[in-house]
């Protein structure tokens, strides 16, 4: 079953890249705007990654400066796709990203520690974290993950891109469900709260976040960083989430800034597959687990053929 | 699995009940006595108890003083099957013990409210360890899961019943599994572990317990399930695994009782990571089923055993 699995997401994968060529190249920004449109990518999501950009500077019609991590295991053919589908695109490759951060974080035992460590449990979760908010030139930032796909134009956003303030935006689990289905996962980021007297963030996905960079304030990263090596669970796969949504709810709660969660009905966290039949009425969907990655490929092809490949939204998907 | 394999797990829980029947009575030692065996059981776990009884009767060659704590499900028919089948069994009521439990509600509130609040997720969980320890009359007792087959001998537990031990034993996970296995609740016993400072969360396990009265009070009882409150965790099953392991960690330090698991490897909890353990049965002195197993694999692995011991004969009525 997990090789027919793989097997089907290797074939949805070359079609998807296949199709990727028929798309329009889309032009980048260049850095003199004030937000980066920032991701950590990988070989395998290469395609995601590339629809995940496309689909937001299509829906959105605004072009963006765009950085894109690399998390080791982008190869010359990536990189060169990547500059020909979005060119001027900003690629830091790992070893570049490494030799950047870590001067960055010679103050921050715990923090240097936990970018530069290995964790088979969670692969680059920890790069993640760091990485992508750390590495932009400019002094707000979108830190979008690959499997993020959107379908209609990103309202919110553009908003938040137009007016610059000091509010933080975060996708948002759908509380009713999230408290149902996933209540260990709930109780996890109580504990944690709880143990460092920090405010509870259970529901924040970091999927998107729109957040001004000086608030990744990297003495109280450091300090959840060392929570996590107290209480072993460095390797687990507790990535960044708990640390990006706790380190802004509580800048929240000091007033430095303000959540916004962004409505869950249509910047869906991907838990029910049958939300996805009707995928014109959503903003964006995060495929957020493995198991969901699938469902991914097939409504990027679904999002290409309604879209005629990125020139006609008016059919519905 | 092969065809046969296939067809004899799946007539296997039909045939067990009425085999189990047809098995010889026992004779346990009267009660009240200082020294027993305890076990929770409902309706649904009847045949699986007799099974478990049975089996260990007949492995460990003794007899000891047998009680059974009604959690509100067994019937008249179920009272009496267990009656007929362990001679001077001793069945406590639900509703044993209520007016005790009145008298703890000034002086130990958080034991009081865990007792008897209503928990929607947890089937007995919460009414287990006051219970299983102050319900019977047992000053030195052995809690024995249901869900248990015992294969051999179990050396430990019967030295421990017949000389003056002072050690506590506990059920074990082995600690590669634990350290291995995903998932947020293993996250929560992490935490925990570290914040207690002890090994003992993650691995342990409430299938059999070795114990004695006294060193349970109340006071400590009460300080053990404190944290289960103050961390939200008192309506989900985990609750239960680290009070039994904050009063096992708490006995050892405070009244230097040793503690010791009994060896995983013999002692055999059957996880998702170990379904092969099936194929050697002989090899262990018994076997826990949790969780999906207990209906899946107990009743097959159960008439195993009845055959290889031509129904439990030899040391029986």
């Amino acid at each position: 079953m997990k090789s027919f699995r793989t097997w089907l997401m290797n074939v949805l994968r070359s079609i998807l890249l296949f199709s990727l060529r028929y798309t329009p190249t889309i032009s980048v920004a260049k850095s003199t705007e004030d937000v980066t449109l920032c991701s950590l990518t990988s070989h395998d999501h290469l395609p995601l990654y590339l629809m995940c950009v496309k689909s937001f500077l299509f829906m959105s019609r605004r072009s963006l400066p765009i950085l894109a991590v690399d998390d080791g295991t982008l190869n010359w053919e990536d990189i060169t796709l990547l500059h020909r589908h979005l060119p001027g695109i900003r690629v830091v490759r790992k070893k570049d990203a490494d030799r950047l951060i870590v001067p960055m974080l010679t103050k921050f035992h715990y923090a240097k520690r936990y970018r530069m460590d290995l964790h088979p449990a969670i692969t680059t979760h920890n790069q993640k974290l760091f990485d992508p908010v750390l590495l932009t030139n400019t002094a707000r930032c979108i830190l979008i993950d690959s499997d993020v796909l959107f379908f209609s134009k990103p309202e919110l956003i553009i908003r938040w891109i137009e007016h610059p303030s000091s509010k933080t935006l975060l996708l948002k689990y759908d509380k009713a469900f999230i408290e149902k289905s996933n209540r260990w996962g709930v109780l996890v980021f109580r504990i944690l709260a709880k143990l460092q007297h920090t405010p509870q963030a259970a529901y924040y996905n970091t999927g998107i976040v729109c957040m001004n960079r000086t608030l990744f304030d990297l003495r109280l990263v450091e300090a959840y960083c060392k929570q996590y090596y107290s209480y072993r669970l460095a390797h687990t796969w507790l990535g960044d989430q708990p640390i990006i949504a706790r380190l802004v709810s509580l800048l929240q709660s000091q007033k430095q800034t303000t959540i916004s969660g962004l409505p869950s009905t249509l910047y869906v966290v991907l838990y029910q597959t049958n939300i996805r039949r009707n995928l014109s009425v959503l903003t964006c969907i995060h495929y957020h687990t493995e198991a969901n990655k699938i469902f991914a490929f097939v409504d990027s092809l679904r999002l290409l053929y309604v879209t005629a490949f990125f020139s006609n939204v008016s059919k519905t998907i | 699995m092969n065809v046969r394999g296939w067809i004899l797990l799946h007539i296997a829980p039909f045939v067990f009940p009425h085999v189990i029947r047809f098995t010889s009575p026992i004779e346990a030692s009267p009660y009240p006595a200082s020294t027993g065996i305890t076990t929770k059981i409902g309706h649904k776990y009847v045949f699986m108890y007799l099974c478990m009884i049975k089996s260990f009767f007949f492995f460990s060659g003794l007899c000891p003083s047998v009680c059974v704590i009604d959690d509100g499900t067994l019937t008249r028919i179920d009272k009496r099957m267990l009656r007929n089948h362990v001679r001077n069994i001793h069945i406590i009521p639900k509703s044993a013990g209520q007016q005790e439990m009145m008298g703890l509600r000034q002086h130990y509130p958080y034991t009081y409210r865990y007792h008897q609040e209503s928990h929607p997720d947890l089937y007995t969980h919460n009414t287990c360890v006051y219970d299983l320890i102050q319900l019977p009359a047992y000053e030195k007792f052995v809690v024995i899961d249901a869900d248990i087959i015992f294969f051999r001998p179990p050396t430990e537990i019967i030295r421990w019943l017949t000389g003056d031990d002072p050690t506590m034993y506990f059920m074990s996970f082995p600690s590669r599994y634990a350290a291995t296995a995903l998932g947020w609740g293993r996250v929560i016993l992490t935490i925990f572990a570290n914040l207690w400072n002890s090994r003992v969360p993650p691995i342990f396990n409430d299938g059999i317990m070795c114990g004695y009265k006294s060193a349970f009070a109340f006071s400590r009882l009460e300080q053990s399930i404190k944290p289960i409150y103050k961390y939200g965790l008192e309506h989900s099953w985990i609750s239960l695994v680290l009070i039994w392991s904050k009063l096992f960690i708490d006995i050892s330090t405070h009244t230097q009782t040793p503690i010791h698991q009994l060896k995983s490897n013999r002692y055999r909890i059957l996880t998702v990571q170990s379904p092969d353990t099936r194929n050697s049965l002989t090899k262990l002195v018994c076997m826990h089923y949790i969780g999906i197993f207990k209906d899946r694999y107990f009743p097959l692995d159960a008439l195993r055993v009845l055959k290889k011991t031509k129904l439990f004969t030899s040391h029986y009525l």
